[in-house]
């Protein structure tokens, strides 16, 4: 017998029904690591390797929505550490540019052409220009971010920093980590640094 | 209305479709391969042109079946057995996919459907741990999506959402799939079942 097993056994008699529980859980766990292995196939760009989940991943589905502190602040120090800013210091891009990745919503999607540069999906979620009255709501309104706080190289750094990889910020944001996962490139998050931050933007109108 | 559950004969949790499927093979005598070989309908639009199972202008039988099926069992209760071990670890397996977040975009059904009221662009999300979210989510499929002008099934339903999600391709009729649909009918209890349906 392993000493796991046997450890299980004797909380099994300190606590019965938690036991139970316990139990059957591991047996659901169990069936879903069989789940994401049968259950998946790779198509175009969507490897079955995605379905391994990080740290972070793994973490955030085991405690979603009451994620212990230590374990948020653990998260943060560790993603804040992974932003890497362009070279050349500098953080805005171009707006008009940032809007029609604002815009877009595909990319890494097995119907996506890999070859094709990704979009933001920025609308998806957050209200950001006045005119585009189709935006989504999963994340705050960004309507005026930059009037609202200036462009002062510590607003730069967060709002770069933010789009880089939100967990760096909030753990287990529901946002992908687009500069840490590879989806944007860092000359398309200093045109959506631009987009929140110039004065011309139609986001600060 | 009582689908997902266990079936003796093939030892498993089934859906309307993966039942259909078994049906296919015992009575009629098609091979696995074949009764699911074209699970939903083509229209035309890229990516379902793309799409193994499907062409432009191409119906497939198994939707057809599966709203004809559906629409004998509109007004009935949802009531999901939980009787049988394997309906509970569905369920059970079913809501741990549900909370699992994986991929280059982190994403989970928890991330468009954990809370109430949101919305993607302008398209309302069910929070699916609400029952009356979840009824109305679950009770409404399959469905008529008039943005793709075809009918669309439950099992077309996951296998979009996870596409969206950014995950490999969740194979038709899939335990992961069953599961899936066993935990959203499980939430959905006691609503009326209303399939098929309009949808945007």
């Amino acid at each position: 017998m392993k000493p796991k097993t046997i450890l299980t056994l004797a909380l099994c008699v300190i606590g019965v029904a938690g036991c139970a529980t316990r139990t059957s859980d591991s047996e659901a766990e169990r069936a879903v690591a069989e789940m994401i292995k049968a259950s998946f196939k790779t198509r175009g760009q969507a490897s079955v390797d995605r379905l391994k989940q990080d740290e972070v991943q793994a973490l955030c589905s085991k405690h979603a929505g009451e994620l212990p502190k230590d374990a948020s602040d653990a998260i943060e120090k560790a993603q804040q550490a992974t932003i890497r800013y362009p070279s050349s210091g500098k953080l805005i891009g171009d707006w008009r540019q940032g809007e029609r990745i604002a815009q877009s919503g595909t990319g890494k999607q097995f119907t996506d052409d890999p070859a094709r540069p990704a979009g933001g999906s920025c609308y998806n979620c957050h209200q950001l220009s006045k005119q585009e009255l189709s935006f989504g709501t999963i994340g705050p309104s960004l309507y005026q971010f930059g009037k609202l706080r200036g462009a002062s190289e510590t607003v730069q750094r967060y709002a770069y920093g933010k789009i880089y990889n939100a967990q760096g910020y909030s753990a287990c944001s529901n946002m992908p980590r687009f500069g840490h996962n590879g989806i944007l490139t860092e000359e398309q998050i200093t045109h959506l640094v631009a987009l929140l931050l110039d004065p011309d933007s139609p986001v600060n109108k | 209305m009582r689908l997902p559950r266990y079936f003796a004969d093939a030892d498993r949790v089934q859906d309307l479709e993966s039942r259909l499927v078994t049906c296919m093979v015992t009575l009629q005598g098609f091979t696995p391969e074949e009764a699911k070989r074209k699970p939903f309908s083509g229209t035309g639009a890229p990516m379902i042109v793309t799409d193994p199972f499907s062409g432009v202008g191409q119906r497939s039988v198994m939707t057809d079946l599966v709203a004809w099926i559906a629409s004998e069992s509109r007004g009935m209760t949802i009531a999901p057995s939980t009787s049988h071990p394997k309906e509970r670890l569905a369920y059970q397996a079913g809501e741990k996919l549900f909370y699992y977040r994986a991929g280059p975009y982190d994403f989970g059904c928890i991330t468009c459907h954990g809370e109430e009221g949101k919305r993607i662009r302008l398209q309302n999300l069910p929070k699916m741990t609400n029952a009356r979210d979840a009824q109305r989510a679950f009770g409404t499929w399959p469905g008529y999506r008039v943005s793709e002008g075809e009918l669309r099934s439950m099992q077309w339903r996951m296998w979009e959402c996870i596409r969206q999600m950014r995950f490999p391709e969740l194979e038709f009729t899939s335990d992961a799939s069953i599961a899936l649909i066993t935990y959203l009918a499980k939430k959905a209890e006691g609503g009326t079942f209303d399939a098929p349906s309009l949808k945007r």
